[in-house]
């Protein structure tokens, strides 16, 4: 028997023994379903660059995931906390193989192999993208999902073969240590990364249906949902939380669907605070039309024209992008372009982005006497004329030409 | 036949040779062991014998060829090691032999059960490795390092950890694997008297040094009262 015969065979029992491990498989589903339906969502607007480095890294994710199912072992006992069964388990492979007829490289070329079919998918669906104008960022993606697991697969190799040696220099202290806790850290935010991605497709899927629901699509109208910080910090939490539940739940149980069932349970507990949220926020928030405004607070609607326009504030968010801030006579607020927005295709026919929307906004507001404040111009104007498409900067300077 | 010539060896963060200039060798059909105080460098040999340390100089061969990296997985399908942590701790045995097997295609699955059976511990197989008792980790591993057939086989303490019904089975197992299949045995061990009369040769080690080496009776005399006791009393006094 050759000695790539023999890893072969090797390379079978491993898929057989670790046959729980889907995970991989999940993120790469999510990245196939979930790739065109967000990024046909944020077609035009600013998140479309958002959407396709979500997609990038869960192809990324689930590829790495893939090769990291034949480098680790399913315990048959898991009593460690789960980051240390992370950043140990391959380590530990690597260092009992060491006593034995392991052919690493021979093993490693079988895992490059195998990989390649699940990187074609990845690439043929990245170029499908391209070609149904989808995406604008292809070669920095197919650079990022061909590259990363390659690397990863190299220096899984090296790693490996060095673990032969218990005399652990400096590079492979660093290599088996460092790199381990990064390894973990990086396997968390891929896991995090699954599961925002599946929450932006109940965003872009789900949320934006019903959200937009009684709105035709001729009807030029924008629903805006605002405090975006309750929304990070709940899906963190939430997240953190199915993040534990699937280490220390499914992590032990033996059967595929069981464990299947208790992935999906971790990862519905992690998803399900953000779309309470989101279901709260059903009752919050602002639709805009081109002449009026109706701001739901608690599930209380009041409608408001341009002459119920006291004052209003344009102002830079942290993220450089505008932010609009109307003050109405009653007392009362809205904030136009913070949070997440559905739009109707009317509106993204007619506005290109905020900055067009709030160009027409306050020449309107001008027309009718409504006095407003430009905040933060020169942040505004560096970001808009540095980072965004020059469409947008058409718009800040008539935003610009009205409030100077 | 395993050939180690003029093997040097330091740890990096030592300031001297573990391991000074020591040449020998081990043949099949016979067992040789290595004695001397604790920290003289059994282990050391062993690990670089084995391919798990590489030499600072000299170099180690089997069958006329020099072990490297691109050797050793042929050389590990014929040479064995114990004394190391040789399987999946959180796995059970029945798991770890299943995938490790694999990698010999000489494994005698037959001759395993066996030996489990033989230890006495044949209705472990369902129990993680971290779960048995360190007698009983020892038999495993040494069933699983016979049934792969192996031409020598490397032992760093075997004896240690084994109950004394087991020890003596284990040597009886050792002598026929040498008379019957022609194995080749370097073990190292403090249990002098269990291997005084098994042992065909004998190198004495000396901080890193090889002091005496050879024919059982080249090093011990032909006293017939002379054992391998008072040989390792007298390592470092001649010098």
């Amino acid at each position: 028997m050759t000695a790539s015969n023999k890893m072969e065979l090797f390379y079978k029992k491993m898929n057989k023994l670790n046959s729980q491990r889907i995970g991989w498989l999940a993120i790469w589903i999510t990245a196939l379903i979930g790739a065109p339906l967000c990024t046909l969502n944020s077609e035009g607007n600013d998140l479309g660059l958002f959407y396709t480095i979500i997609a990038t890294l869960l192809f990324m994710m689930a590829s790495i995931n893939y090769v990291k199912k034949y480098m680790e072992l399913d315990q048959d006992d898991t009593t460690e906390p789960s980051l240390t069964a992370i950043t140990g388990s391959s380590a530990r492979f690597a260092n009992f193989m060491l006593v034995h007829s392991f052919d690493t490289f021979a093993y490693f070329r079988i895992l490059m192999l195998r990989l390649i079919p699940v990187q074609a998918v990845s690439v043929f669906f990245i170029i499908l993208l391209k070609v149904f104008d989808l995406s604008d960022n292809t070669p920095a993606m197919l650079a990022i999902v061909i590259m990363v697991p390659v690397l990863v697969i190299l220096l899984s190799a090296l790693s490996f073969r060095h673990s032969l040696s218990h005399e652990y220099s400096l590079l492979h202290r660093f290599m088996r240590g460092t790199v381990a806790y990064i390894y973990t850290i990086v396997s968390f935010i891929g896991y995090e990364i699954y599961l925002a991605s599946l929450v932006l497709i109940i965003v872009a899927i789900v949320y934006d249906k019903k959200v937009m629901e009684g709105l035709a699509d001729t009807e030029i109208a924008r629903i805006s949902s605002g405090a975006d910080i309750w929304l990070i910090i709940g899906g963190i939490a939430t997240m953190v939380f199915g993040y534990c539940l699937n280490n220390t739940m499914a992590e032990k149980k033996k059967g595929r669907l069981i464990r299947l069932a208790f992935i999906l349970v971790s990862a519905l507990t992690a998803v399900a605070g953000v779309v309470l949220y989101i279901t709260l926020s059903f009752g919050n928030n602002v639709l805009i039309r081109e002449d009026s405004f109706v701001l739901s607070r608690s599930g209380v609607k009041t409608e408001y024209e341009l002459d119920d326009v006291n004052s209003y504030r344009i102002y830079s968010g942290k993220d450089g992008i505008i932010r609009m801030e109307l003050h109405f006579n009653d007392g009362k607020s809205a904030d136009l372009f913070t949070g997440s927005s559905s739009d109707t295709d009317a509106w993204r026919d007619k506005y290109f982005s905020d900055y067009n929307y709030a160009a027409e906004l306050v020449e309107k507001l001008d027309a009718a006497g409504v006095k407003g404040k430009l905040e933060d111009r020169d942040k505004l104007y560096k970001n808009v004329t540095t980072s965004l498409d020059p469409r947008c900067a058409e718009g800040f300077r008539a935003i610009e030409a009205v409030m100077k | 036949m395993i050939e180690a010539k003029n093997i040097s060896f330091k740890y990096k963060r030592s300031d001297k040779f573990s391991i000074d200039d020591i040449s020998f060798s081990v043949e099949e059909g016979m067992i040789s062991c290595l004695l001397g105080k604790n920290g003289c460098g059994k282990t050391t040999i062993l690990k670089l014998l084995y391919g798990m340390l590489t030499p600072k100089s000299g170099s180690v061969y089997y069958k006329s060829e020099k072990i490297c990296a691109r050797t050793l997985p042929a050389y590990h399908e014929e040479v064995a090691f114990t004394g190391h942590c040789w399987c999946d701790t959180d796995l059970t045995l029945e798991h770890n032999v299943e995938f490790l097997s694999l990698l010999y295609p000489d494994f005698d699955h037959d001759y395993y059960d066996k030996l489990m059976k033989k230890a006495g511990i044949e209705d472990k197989s369902d129990k993680t490795y971290a779960n048995l008792s360190a007698g009983e980790k020892v038999k495993a591993e040494i069933a699983f390092a016979l049934a792969r057939r192996p031409k020598i086989l490397l032992m760093d303490e075997p004896l240690a950890n084994l109950d004394p019904v087991f020890k003596m089975d284990v040597i009886e197992l050792l002598q026929d694997e040498v008379a019957t299949g022609g194995l080749g045995i370097l073990l190292s061990t403090h249990l002098l008297d269990e291997i005084n009369d098994i042992t065909d040769r004998i190198y004495l080690l000396d901080k890193g040094r090889l002091v005496s080496g050879g024919d059982r009776f080249e090093v011990l005399g032909d006293k017939e009262d002379t054992d391998l006791r008072d040989a390792v009393k007298n390592i470092g006094k001649e010098a």
